[in-house]
């Protein structure tokens, strides 16, 4: 039997190198005015095939198993082309043209569904930030990318920390992806946002409300999913720099290659600040700590066959954070993350399996003894995955995943010093196509935790076209497993107080439920959601006197908050004349604490957005303008001391230019226009009108 | 016990010995860190063994001159303890300040311990501690705790038996980044005169 089994894995494998040979497909794309197009990225749907046009627009691609496949063709700036090809001679030719747009929704996203599907066939909302925009805006950080694009994310500083909040929800609701996997290290649910390079991200993907169905635990408040860059070109080389007041410094490098049935791509960062302090009153307390990041990422991508690829990977970053504290030590943060993804065609069905690990380590540098390096807490996550995408009928797709999770957290704070949970899952997908304009998608996700036990999570989306609007609804349980450090705390504070966790904790979950409109021309596009969502079994810290304790005050979490969230979503992007462009968002959130009945602390009820673009582009030069302007409503908060604060709105406005020649692109701009200064907010933590300069340059472009 | 009396006798004299040639004896600036992480019992110090002291009853010994509770001193009298103790802020800060105070100016006004009244979590509670000396940090408030930050201020502290030092707090946090331990830099004038050169 096992000797069957082992033959029958051969066999798959084998078999496509066998068909290796194949066939061509080649072909011009393109653009408006018959000019061609270089740089477009060309892919086949149903292989793991990709490639880019050369400086002539033309492609070529081998080694294709005859049959029937979807061709797309991407390129910024212009609406996606997806086209349903026959390739059955030796050689294949097809020439396509592009429509210019600045609205793509053909454009392929992954994390509704967990498998690619385009933007307009998604029935899950889905907003993608792309790594183009970012560029030309002279963003560099994924933060800042989040809360300039997307109404309701908004982010705090406090202190060392960066916290975010989606819809009212603080980020323990929501779930951060690299490439569908978690990320170690979380601080009550924030992660080391720092760590996210723009260098290596293609696209930001952002989906509000729960997707516990596919994505389990702390999918209630949305996910946000980074997708890293492929590797489609056979030489790319890219050196980038952004300077700012206080000698804040973001430069690297990346170079990507491409020869057979290998792919590389290397990517190095290093970014460094002075830091500044716009609360004087508190010198040893800084706005924005001076400090040094490292980043060296590798990829590879192993294609032996059109049907088979393989992707090893791993990414080393540290940051080390300078002291301006009265204290004698400094943290230093190192983390490690590698993976392996494989990804099998069998006709137009694919299996795809993963394994990732990511280490997470917190250090003290201990100035007064030799800089030695003392272990804070260290936190270890690892994933394997098989999943399975099928096409039982042209109508009717079941993805289908197995997937075994392992935490492993080490902290001083920690009754034993180290804790361990584990979570066994199965998860089934139905994307069910009924007639032309409905689409059903049926999620379950059923999984078995160490601590608590079984747990389901089910999720039903559903979507109605009516060109130009499509209508989506959803309606699905999100839920967040109590993190190691709920359940396995130990902290005695110098006698005063102790935080206990409590291993009865079961997890927290949520009821959600959405409605949204679409609606898109090529001269517009807009959308408007609605969305409930109901939180129960909310951990909180609790005052207890345990029956084994002595006068010390214990604290304990317990399942016992609940909370109601509703709110509105607003999005529109309006062509005035052309290369004209005005977009705004604007989110409204109610939250409610359902025992206080008051508003859930560090939430905005009102914020949004407004930007005006510029873009003018020729042959071997483009332009790009844009005024934008962030507001943010009042926001509530709770004092140290038990009151409730209020930090008052306030907008902030910032200009970019950007100019793009051949290989060269220069882009200034400047930041909080108006010199807007508010101490003591967490949100805005600006120090004032900052002038920036980037330079970008593309090594692939030089002839 | 009378041996060591004896050898730091000798020690003391070929320190002075050696210093002949200044018209004033220097006396040696040493550096100790208590660690006074409770929030419920005082750890007791005393100059003249420069090292903690075990203290039966703190209101009738004289062996302590500065007693520590997390960020809070007390000195040996006034409603702390029956000796002289007692503390004086300089104003001079910092090494340059440390340095500059070699003699206590006649007119300095020394205080005793008192019960004043010390913001904490939730309003003011009150603590006897040495009112002078509670200017030695000032708190930065900060989202993830506050910090304890020296003032850099000299005091001037008599001990429980009468005698003289300057002091200054250097620091709350421990080597190993714990709090409460309280390091400080000293000179202490065991003739009882004073000069603190």
């Amino acid at each position: 039997m096992l000797r069957r089994i082992q033959i029958f894995f051969l066999f798959i494998f084998i078999t496509p190198v066998i068909f290796s040979q194949g066939v061509t497909l080649s072909g011009y794309i393109a653009g408006p005015d018959s000019i061609f197009v270089p740089g477009a990225t060309i892919t086949l749907s149903g292989t793991t095939l990709g490639t880019v046009t050369d400086k002539k627009g033309f492609y070529k691609m081998s080694k294709i198993i005859p049959g029937t496949y979807t061709l797309r063709v991407s390129f910024v700036g212009f609406e996606t082309l997806e086209k349903k090809v026959n390739i059955s001679n030796p050689e294949n030719h097809f020439d396509f043209s592009l429509k210019e747009s600045n609205i793509d929704l053909n454009e392929v996203v992954v994390t509704g569904t967990k498998s690619e599907i385009t933007l307009k066939n998604v029935p899950v909302l889905t907003q993608v930030i792309s790594a183009r925009k970012m560029l030309e805006l002279g963003i560099t950080n994924a933060t800042d990318a989040l809360q300039n694009m997307v109404p309701g994310i908004n982010i705090r500083h406090e202190g060392t920390l960066v916290k975010v909040t989606l819809q009212g929800m603080d980020a323990k609701y929501v779930l951060f992806l690299i490439d569908g996997e978690r990320i170690a290290g979380e601080v009550d649910g924030d992660i080391d946002y720092s760590m996210l390079n723009l260098e290596n991200i293609d696209r930001i993907e952002v989906i509000k409300g729960a997707s516990s169905s596919l994505y389990g635990s702390n999918a209630i408040g949305g996910v946000i999913n980074i997708i890293t860059k492929k590797i489609n070109e056979p030489f790319d080389a890219k050196l980038y720099s952004r300077y700012s007041k206080y000698n804040e410094l973001y430069t690297g490098g990346s170079i990507a290659l491409k020869k057979g049935i290998i792919g590389s791509r290397t990517s190095i960062n290093f970014s460094r600040t002075d830091g500044y302090d716009i609360t004087p009153d508190s010198p040893h307390d800084w706005t924005q700590n001076p400090y040094t990041t490292y980043q060296i990422s590798q990829k590879f991508e192993i294609t032996p066959s059109s049907k088979f690829s393989l992707i090893p990977y791993f990414t080393y970053y540290q940051f080390e954070r300078a002291n301006v504290s009265a204290k004698h030590a400094h943290d230093l943060y190192i983390d490690l993350n590698a993976g392996l993804k494989g990804q099998y065609f069998i006709g137009r069905n694919s299996i795809d399996f993963s394994y990732y690990r990511d280490r997470y380590n917190t250090y003290s540098i201990l100035e007064q003894l030799n800089n030695r390096r003392d272990t804070v807490s260290y936190d270890i996550i690892q994933t394997f995955r098989v999943q399975g995408n099928f096409h039982i009928s042209d109508k009717n797709i079941l993805t289908a995943g197995l997937e075994y999770n392992t935490e492993r957290l080490f902290s001083i704070r920690m009754e034993g010093g180290i804790q361990n949970a584990s979570e066994a899952v199965i998860y089934l997908q139905e994307d069910i196509h009924m007639g032309e304009r409905w689409n059903l998608i049926a999620g379950l996700r059923g999984s078995n935790h160490s601590s608590y036990g079984l747990h389901a999570a089910p999720k039903l989306s559903l979507m109605y076209k009516l060109e130009p609007f499509n209508f989506r609804a959803s309606a699905g349980t999100g839920f967040r497993s109590p993190a190691l450090k709920d359940l396995y705390l130990y902290f005695e504070h110098f006698g005063q107080f102790i935080i206990e966790g409590n291993p009865q904790l079961k997890p927290e979950s949520s009821k959600y439920l959405s409605g949204s409109a679409e609606f898109s021309r090529p001269w517009n596009n807009s959308s408007v959601s609605v969305y409930r969502n109901v939180l129960s079994n909310m951990i909180t810290e609790e005052l207890v006197q345990l029956p084994d304790s002595s006068s010390e005050t214990t604290y304990t979490y317990q399942n016992i908050a609940s909370a109601t969230i509703y709110g509105v979503d607003f999005l529109s992007k309006q062509k005035i004349i052309k290369g004209v462009w005005v977009s705004a968002g604007y989110s409204y959130v109610h939250s409610r604490d359902n025992e206080t009945h008051n508003q859930l602390y560090n939430t905005t009820k009102n914020s949004g957005n407004i930007s005006v673009d510029y873009n003018f582009s020729k042959k071997n030069y483009s332009f790009t303008a844009q005024l934008y302007c962030q507001l943010m409503g009042e926001r509530v908060y709770l004092n140290p001391d038990g009151t409730t604060g209020y930090d008052r709105p306030y907008s902030s406005w910032r200009f970019t230019i950007s100019q793009e020649y051949k290989w060269l692109r220069i882009s200034a701009g400047l930041d909080n226009i108006f010199g807007v200064v508010i101490p003591q907010n967490y949100d805005f933590i600006s120090p004032g009108r900052r002038f920036f300069v980037g330079m970008n340059i593309d090594f692939g472009k030089i002839k | 016990m009378k041996k060591y009396v004896f050898l730091s006798a000798i020690i003391i004299a070929s320190i002075v010995s050696c210093k002949k040639e200044n018209t004033t004896p220097s006396i040696q600036a040493l550096t100790f860190e208590v660690k006074s992480t409770s929030s419920t019992t005082w750890k007791y110090f005393s100059f003249a063994t420069n090292d903690t002291v075990t203290v039966t009853d703190p209101s009738t010994s004289t062996t302590w001159d500065l007693a520590f509770q997390r960020y809070r001193i007390k000195t040996n009298g006034g409603l702390s303890g029956n000796g002289f103790g007692s503390a004086a802020n300089s104003y001079k800060k910092g090494q340059t300040g440390f340095d500059e105070l070699t003699v206590i100016p006649d007119t300095t006004t020394f205080f005793g311990d008192a019960s004043i009244s010390i913001a904490v979590q939730q309003g003011y509670a009150s603590y006897i501690v040495n009112p002078a000396l509670y200017t030695w940090f000032t708190l930065e408030f900060a989202p993830q705790g506050t910090q304890i930050v020296p003032s850099d201020y000299i005091y001037v502290v008599k001990t429980g038996t009468g005698k003289y030092a300057k002091v200054w707090f250097k620091s709350y946090y421990s080597a190993t980044n714990l709090s409460g331990y309280v390091t400080f830099q000293y000179k202490y004038q065991p003739d009882g005169s004073k000069n603190l050169q």
